[in-house]
């Protein structure tokens, strides 16, 4: 019998999941529980399973394997580790079939309509600022990972799903007020992991898309005194084309969509040392 | 014994869709975007004017080239060399492609 067998429509995609993990069920109980629920009718974006390894590794040091549309794209993980292999699946589907729209490893996150995006390097801190402005100033969560924009509009897409920590951001999230983390995943092939919810209200306003209005690329250095410098577009242009998985495919229609973005935004660099100098740079840059 | 320097038409690079970012007012450069494989690249003012050129002609004499970015830059044969190296210029010679010559070329 599975334990999971639901439609998720996880903004602006509609999911089938199913699974007889238990770590998946308790997963989207902790994750997901806001989320609409389609219906077997629905229309699926993605119809994603994990289940089981086959032969010995059902049983010995137990595997899961995601399956999209029963294609297996990637090696399988513990099964322990199923919440985050579906996370970790879901970024991929996006990345790779998300039609129609341009996306990028970026954070989004918005007040009154107005987007601050974050592309994101590896070690920059992205999802650390990110969970830092949804869950200490009052900012509503687009994306933690992957930023949709939008080329019929220029707008950018809610994805809401749980911001992904890793090592030591786990604990400097932990102390916010209103965090609400999952199982720590200890030595994972991205090191220890951890997932903070989204929180509800970003779920239940998924259907409201933002414009950007400022790019951060922030960059985390331990005592760094905090700095702001203020680049051109041009270089963002280059920066975020580099954290972009479909540009090609895009062609036109997603050039023109970001060069409008870029257009009416304004771009900045900032590097800080602690979570209150980047708020404080934060605030300064990005007045709604 | 290479060919002389003034046998070789300068045209954009067959197959590309070229697209302009706009001319942003905080940046010096331009982004050049290639609609058909998702290349881009940052141009400087200079590089700019070239391809203007060459999008508003069908080729033109590297001589000439030359001769009208003398006015622009000292250095017009490298930023034909570069442009030629990034994939937005080719040569032709007898309507066979060759590569952007430079100054290493001709004195050969």
């Amino acid at each position: 019998m599975l334990s999971v067998d639901t439609v998720l429509h996880i903004a602006p995609f509609t999911v089938r999941l199913r699974s007889p993990s238990a770590a998946l069920h308790g997963h989207l109980d902790t994750f997901y529980a806001a989320t609409p629920r389609g219906h077997a009718g629905s229309f699926i974006d993605f119809d994603i399973q994990i289940l089981p390894a086959k032969g010995a590794r059902r049983w010995w040091r137990p595997q899961a394997r995601f399956l999209l549309d029963g294609e297996e794209p990637f090696f399988p993980l513990p099964a322990v580790e199923a919440g985050p292999l579906f996370e970790w699946g879901m970024n991929w589907c996006v990345a790779q079939r998300a039609l129609g729209l341009l996306v990028m490893h970026a954070a989004v996150v918005a007040k009154d309509g107005a987007a601050i995006m974050m592309p994101g390097f590896p070690g920059a801190g992205k999802s650390t600022l990110c969970a830092s402005l949804v869950m200490l100033d009052g900012w509503r969560l687009l994306s933690d990972e992957l930023a949709l924009l939008d080329p019929a509009d220029g707008q950018v897409r809610a994805h809401p799903r749980p911001i992904s920590l890793k090592n030591a951001s786990i604990g400097v999230v932990r102390g916010f007020a209103g965090a609400r983390l999952g199982p720590v995943y200890l030595g994972t092939r991205k090191g220890d992991i951890t997932h903070a919810a989204c929180p509800d209200e970003s779920v239940a306003r998924a259907s409201e898309p933002a414009r950007v209005r400022w790019v951060l690329f922030p960059r985390f250095e331990a005592a760094a005194a905090p700095h702001i410098e203020e680049i051109s577009r041009s270089e963002a242009f280059v920066l975020i084309s580099e954290q972009s998985f479909n540009n090609e495919r895009m062609g036109e229609a997603g050039f023109q969509a970001l060069c409008s973005l870029l257009s009416g935004a304004r771009c900045f660099e900032i590097v800080y040392g602690s979570t209150a100098d980047a708020l404080a740079l934060v605030r300064r840059a990005c007045l709604p | 014994m290479p060919r002389a320097s003034n046998a070789v038409l300068i045209v954009l690079t067959p197959g590309r869709a070229l697209r302009w970012a706009p001319r942003w007012a905080c940046s010096p450069d331009v982004v050049l975007f290639d609609a058909s494989s998702g290349d881009y690249w940052l141009l400087s003012a200079d590089g700019c004017t070239v391809i203007d050129w060459l999008q508003s002609e069908p080729g033109i004499d590297r001589e000439d080239l030359l001769v009208r970015l003398h006015n622009l830059t000292p250095e017009g044969d490298a930023l034909l060399g570069n442009l030629g190296s990034a994939g937005l210029l080719v040569g032709l010679v007898d309507g066979q492609p060759v590569r952007v010559p430079c100054a290493a070329d001709v004195l050969d």
